[in-house]
């Protein structure tokens, strides 16, 4: 099931090869810690950068956050869930 | 010989390694502004979908039908071009010699890489693991003596296949396959073809020339040659996907119909404003303009029409389009448009010049209003601004631009 969520969320991240990864992130007051990266990608809106990203945390849950490059903020997407 | 990598249901499986929870499900990638509406159309769909009949092109409403507990997402399309770009990364590390065929296509010679790789079979091995082992991908590839063999091998076995074809297996390979496996030969053609009693590809080979040529023209040589597995073309190596562009085009499904003239050129404008967004921002004008019409999911009526001049404006490609739509007015009356698209092809790369008319020279309003139409879109989103005949459909029957392309 997809769940559309589109809230701002606090994200933990740590730059590494060159890359900015999630490693943990609060939504609903809940600490989830990202155990897997399974994709990324990266896409404009007007001139504003977004880097996307599917993160495996949770009970079997994968969640898309995306950072906004240009105000700073990451923003949960959707989550995918069994149910 | 060249080699053919052909990406294994590329969107469904990218979707599947990101969202591991829809591994081995019937997965659905729509083309759409909402997953979940009917008027979408299918983009791609999983092996597991396709089981249930879903197909590419297919209407989401019809995809439903067939699959009602399927997965149905939409499709990210930058997602697919990033993962497209690092695939040709890594072919360009086993031969100089890469051509981006397709977005899932790719076609290379290796020949002058033989003695650091090995042979071609052993490169499209390497190159099949690289792409499993570092963006998780399946791929199958396809070795033949041309390339036209090459893609048709890389169909023989999917997913995950790796299939040669030897000069001296043709004409037999191919004899028992159906005819429109054979590359370009669609829906229409098989239709011909099989009227004349053409149901395989050995049918074809065993048709005279003559006779192909009396009725299909050039073609049918073409047809007849493709049949028997000869063809000339070479590879070409690609520095980008840029140069893989053959045209531009929008289409939006229409549930269950609509047979309204006004409706549909509203519907069209707002596919030709993101055509021609679309070709502005990567830098291309065409000549001929396009439309399709799928009437009420029983056939397809598809119209072309070419300018005196390439333009990238949709004051220029919207009157030709709207013009090639009134001429099917009479079909409409009796049939509801499911599916309507528009396109532009036969480009000009404006990065290497354009021809311009004397009105340009003299006063090019439209082309300075898209101009400052594109620095907002450029600067605030694609939905920054709208041409206001289109406000009041929202997103209702019509698509705005809505690819962000940097």
């Amino acid at each position: 099931m997809i769940t559309e969520i589109s809230e701002q969320i606090e994200v933990d991240a740590v730059f590494s090869n060159g890359q900015l990864n999630p490693v943990s992130f609060v939504w609903n007051k809940r600490l989830y810690r990202v155990k897997k990266v399974h994709g990324r990608y990266q896409d404009f809106v007007g001139r504003t950068q977004r880097l996307h990203y599917a993160v495996g945390a949770g009970a079997g849950e994968v969640f898309e956050i995306s950072f906004n490059t240009e105000d700073m903020t990451w923003e949960l997407l959707r989550i995918h869930n069994k149910s | 010989m060249p080699i053919h990598i052909d990406m294994d249901a590329f969107f469904a499986s990218i979707e599947q390694r990101d969202i591991p929870l829809y591994k081995g499900k019937p997965l659905i990638v729509c083309h759409t502004d909402d997953a979940l509406s009917i008027r979408g159309i299918v983009s791609t769909s999983s092996y597991e979908a396709r089981e249930y009949g879903v197909r590419s092109a297919m209407s989401v409403l019809e995809a439903k039908r067939l699959c009602p507990d399927g997965i149905y997402v939409k499709g990210s399309y930058d997602k697919y071009l990033h993962n497209a770009k690092t695939i040709h990364e890594i072919c360009l590390r086993y031969s100089d010699k890469v051509e981006i065929y397709s977005v899932d296509e790719f076609f290379i010679d290796a020949r002058n890489s033989s003695r650091l790789f090995g042979g071609e079979v052993d490169i499209g091995l390497q190159i099949q693991n690289k792409i499993a082992e570092e963006i998780g991908l399946p791929c199958s590839i396809g070795i033949g003596p041309n390339k036209l063999v090459a893609k048709m091998a890389s169909e023989f076995k999917k997913p995950r296949g790796l299939t040669v074809i030897e000069e001296a297996d043709l004409p037999d390979a191919f004899a028992p396959l159906p005819v429109y496996k054979l590359v370009g030969v669609g829906r229409k053609m098989r239709r011909h073809l099989n009227s004349m009693g053409i149901f395989t590809i050995g049918d074809l080979a065993g048709t005279p020339e003559d006779e192909l040529k009396s009725r299909f023209g050039i073609v049918g040589t073409a047809l007849r040659q493709a049949s028997l597995g000869m063809n000339s073309s070479t590879v070409h190596s690609s520095f980008n996907l840029r140069e893989s562009i053959k045209s531009f085009g929008h289409s939006s499904a229409l549930g269950k119909g609509l047979s309204d003239l006004d409706r549909l050129t509203k519907v069209l404008l707002g596919l030709t404003e993101g055509v021609t967004r679309r070709m502005r921002k990567e830098g291309y004008a065409g000549r001929t303009v396009n439309i399709r019409l799928s009437m009420a999911r029983l056939f397809t009526v598809c119209r072309s029409k070419s300018m005196a001049v390439s333009s990238d404006l949709t004051d220029d490609v919207y009157p030709m389009a709207v013009n090639l739509l009134n001429k099917e007015s009479q079909l409409l009356a009796r049939y509801p448009v499911t599916t309507i698209g528009v396109s532009v092809s036969n480009l000009t790369d404006m990065e290497k010049g354009l021809q311009l008319s004397v009105l340009d020279l003299l006063e090019n309003r439209a082309g300075k209003i898209a101009s400052v139409m594109d620095s907002i879109r450029g600067k605030f989103g694609e939905r920054a601004v709208l041409r206001a005949s289109l406000s009041d459909w929202g997103r209702r029957y019509h698509s705005v631009p809505r690819l962000e392309i940097k």
